[in-house]
């Protein structure tokens, strides 16, 4: 057993990264249950669909990384919009089963067709934060910056940047225009918003448009992590942000962002730091993915609604 | 809607013979699947049978006690890894690992359901989406002697087949070529007829009800008495050990495990199948094996000369196809195919309640007047008659063996089926015996049952003996 304390750091700083990715993609889930109560298991695929799009605009037609990302964001939001408009909206969402079989259904098709149309091959997606921009000074062309000894890459910044620019956009979007008036009041009571006059199908459907843009950048923050978009990207990615989602509390958007860096940092510092480098126990890092899982379930046995969730009360 | 053909009292003569038209369909169906079909079509019924005891147990919980359970490939996947590993690692007979794969997987269903249904909502589906997706990464761990059990990536083959003792080889198809997946085929018949025939009576038990009512009104249940976590819980976990009896069966079908074979897209396929099928339904889940198994063929023969991408054999267009299938049942059909078969037979056939006294509440067709009835009748006659003579000549044919057979074969049942019993029951009516004082209770039906459990009791302990010295020696 050796404490190895001067690696540590790399693992802090890996961690935070892939629990801001993580977090970004349990907000998209969040974001979606606080409107309707159903957990939109098709939100990695869709997420995986808008990755694919910034690989066509911008590796096979040549398009400005970041324009393609916003016009993949913004394409993925009316696919969102669309989704919610014709196949979900009919439903009663008390009932879980027809909305999840609806998502479960999409899950399939888009995983599908995605390997159809581009195989199971990883395809390399370039990577928005490879190098520091050549105006930072002393850093210009460098992959990272060293920071407590260890090496702190420049991909976590932009990524821990981009969440914060996001959701401090979310936030304006939330609290300062009608629609993000009318999507707080919907989520906290669709009669009553329904009463005032909150037109909630256009809401929800807005819900899930701000949803699917923000799975979308999540994946194509992960991509680079991953060496590339492939169908099957989001898959572990999903996991973990359920995971998140559930620690930090299925209704709340704060909740869904620590909850994912939380769970991040204890995938990298738990299990990978502890687990394989003091412990040495090389099956460790194969635990990652069953780590979140547990943590789900004692999640659940003793705090049900997550460190952040409202309690539900049900009256008959 | 256009008046039904004909209209009968529930529980009477022409109800009933309607009933026996339908179990003489499907036990031609059953009995011809191995005769008629090729060796390679067997193995795929096997296969779609598999999944329908799989089916019925999402159906548990999904269906009947309206939780959503998405990850029972996981269960499947235990079920068929213990199996694998008890038969070739520890030398163990197939059956004698039957017991101990259930009750593995009821545990498995306790430590799951446990915190996730204590919860509400999504939070279960949630929960068994993680396990189905963490299952497959689970398998390759090096560490603690689990992927020398399970083979790792490379799956694991159990050599030892299961072939047709000799005293089977009457059974239909058994016999000749395609003997290996016939037999198999029976033995896959025999535990599904036995799973849903219990299913069937936990569903009409009491803590079957107290299920059902949760499903209906949760609240509502809770308030006349039904225990909601521990009734949930156990429920869960029964389905938990269907799914990994379910593994057991896919072990027996392939011969061959791999983790690759219990993902999370395995899942989605139980859920296709019940959904499909019709959820809430038995019916139902015997219908969505089959559907799934059978539009999966289906794709890949249309997507290979199309010159799709293909994976594993079913390519993306099968699960495509799946996606919108599912997508649109969901819209058009939730009551999947039973409630579309439903909707034909009410146009066929109108079954009317009796009342208090008797007498059925509608006016009834009782077959002796007007042409309509008359022809209705011996319509039905003719649809008797076939599968009657089917069976009858394939009785005739096969007599002598059957009588062996049925013999040996109730000796090996009695053995699987009634030891637990027989051990409780008979062991202290064994000790009185041997100890020479034949206990005074041995008199009449009841103690011959007792006694019956001792010899029982002895005749395990003396197979388990055999099978020790014929395995280990």
């Amino acid at each position: 057993m050796t404490w190895n304390f001067d690696i540590l750091p790399d693992f802090v700083f890996n961690g935070l990264s892939l629990g801001a990715i993580y977090g970004t993609v349990a907000l998209s889930l969040v974001l979606i249950f606080k409107a309707t109560t159903l957990i939109n298991f098709a939100t990695g695929e869709l997420a995986m669909i808008g990755a694919f799009m910034v690989y066509v605009l911008h590796m096979e037609q040549g398009l400005w990384l970041w324009l393609s990302i916003l016009i993949a964001m913004i394409i993925s939001a009316g696919l969102g919009a669309l989704i919610e408009r014709t196949l979900t909206r009919p439903f009663d969402p008390a009932d879980h089963l027809p909305v999840v079989l609806i998502t479960l259904g999409l899950f399939l098709i888009f995983n599908a067709l995605a390997g159809d149309i581009w195989n199971y091959q990883v395809r390399l997606l370039s990577n928005p934060f490879g190098k520091f921009p050549s105006w930072v000074p002393g850093l210009g062309g460098d992959r990272f910056v060293m920071v407590l000894g260890s090496r702190l890459k420049y991909q976590s910044i932009g990524i821990w940047l981009t969440l914060a620019l996001a959701l401090f956009l979310l936030g304006l979007i939330l609290n300062r225009t009608k629609m993000g008036l009318a999507f707080r009041a919907v989520s906290s009571n669709v009669e009553s918003a329904r009463l005032v006059g909150v037109h909630t199908g256009r809401t929800l459907g807005f819900g899930w448009a701000i949803a699917s843009a923000f799975g979308t950048l999540g994946a194509v923050l992960v991509a680079p992590q991953l060496g590339g978009v492939n169908p099957n990207m989001m898959a572990t990615i999903l996991i973990y942000a359920l995971a998140g989602a559930a620690l930090g509390g299925l209704d709340s958007l704060g909740g869904a962002v620590i909850g994912g860096i939380l769970i991040g940092l204890i995938q990298a510092v738990l299990v990978m730091w502890l687990g394989v480098v003091v412990f040495g126990q090389a099956y460790m890092s194969i635990l990652q993915l069953a780590a979140a899982f547990v943590l789900i379930l004692i999640v659940l046995l003793f705090r049900p609604s997550g460190l952040f969730g409202s309690r539900r009360v049900e009256r008959v | 809607m256009s008046s039904p053909l004909v209209v009968v009292a529930k529980g009477g003569a022409e109800h009933k013979r309607w009933q026996y038209v339908q179990y003489l369909y499907l036990a031609a169906f059953v009995l011809l699947v191995p005769v008629v079909l090729q060796p390679f079509e067997i193995g795929k019924m096997n296969r779609a049978l598999v999944l329908s005891v799989a089916i019925l147990a999402v159906n548990l919980v999904v269906g009947f006690n309206g939780m959503l359970a998405l990850g029972h490939s996981a269960f499947m996947g235990v079920g068929a890894f213990v199996t694998a590993s008890l038969v070739q690692d520890e030398n163990w007979d197939f059956w004698m690992a039957l017991p101990v794969v259930v009750l593995v997987g009821f545990a498995l269903g306790i430590l799951v359901g446990l915190p996730a249904l204590r919860v509400k909502g999504l939070y279960l589906a949630l929960i068994t989406i993680a396990q189905a997706t963490v299952f497959p990464t689970l398998v390759n761990i090096d560490e603690l002697g689990i992927a020398k059990r399970t083979g790792g990536p490379n799956g694991k083959g159990v050599s030892e087949e299961v072939i047709a003792p000799s005293y089977f080889e009457w059974l239909p198809g058994v016999d000749g070529a395609r003997g290996g997946s016939a037999y198999r085929y029976w033995c896959i018949i025999l535990i599904l007829g036995i799973t849903l025939m219990l299913v069937t009576n936990y569903i009409r038990s009491r803590p079957g009800r107290a299920v059902l009512a949760i499903r209906d009104n949760e609240a509502g249940a809770a308030v006349y008495g039904v225990n909601l976590p521990v009734v949930k819980t156990v429920n869960f976990a029964i389905s938990a050990g269907l799914g990994s009896l379910a593994g057991l069966m896919w072990c027996l079908d392939k011969g061959f495990v791999a983790g690759q074979d219990f993902t999370f897209l395995l899942a989605v396929d139980l859920i296709i199948g019940l959904v499909i099928g019709g959820v809430g339904t038995l019916q139902g889940s015997l219908l969505g094996g089959l559907f799934v198994v059978w539009v999966n063929d289906l794709t890949k023969r249309i997507s290979i000369p199309l010159g799709l991408y293909t994976l594993n054999g079913d390519g993306p267009l099968a699960k495509a196809i799946f996606g919108l299938i599912l997508i649109l049942f969901t819209f058009f059909a939730p009551g999947g195919i039973v409630s579309l078969a439903k909707s034909v037979q009410n146009k066929l056939i109108k079954v009317v309640p009796l009342r208090p006294d008797g007498t059925p509440a509608e006016d009834i067709d009782s077959f002796d007047p007007g042409m309509e009835s008359t022809r209705a009748q011996s319509a039905m006659k003719l649809a008797i008659a076939g599968p009657v003579l089917l069976v009858i000549g394939w009785l005739l044919m096969n007599v002598n063996n059957l009588i062996v057979g049925c013999v040996a074969f109730g000796l090996r049942f009695s053995i699987l089926v009634t030891a637990p019993v027989a051990m409780l029951v008979g062991s202290n009516e064994l000790k009185a015996l041997l100890a020479g004082n034949r206990p005074e209770s041995i008199k009449g039906q009841a103690s011959m049952a007792r006694l019956l459990g001792g010899l029982g009791f002895l005749f395990v302990i003396l197979y388990g003996l055999w099978l020790f010295i014929t395995k280990y020696s």
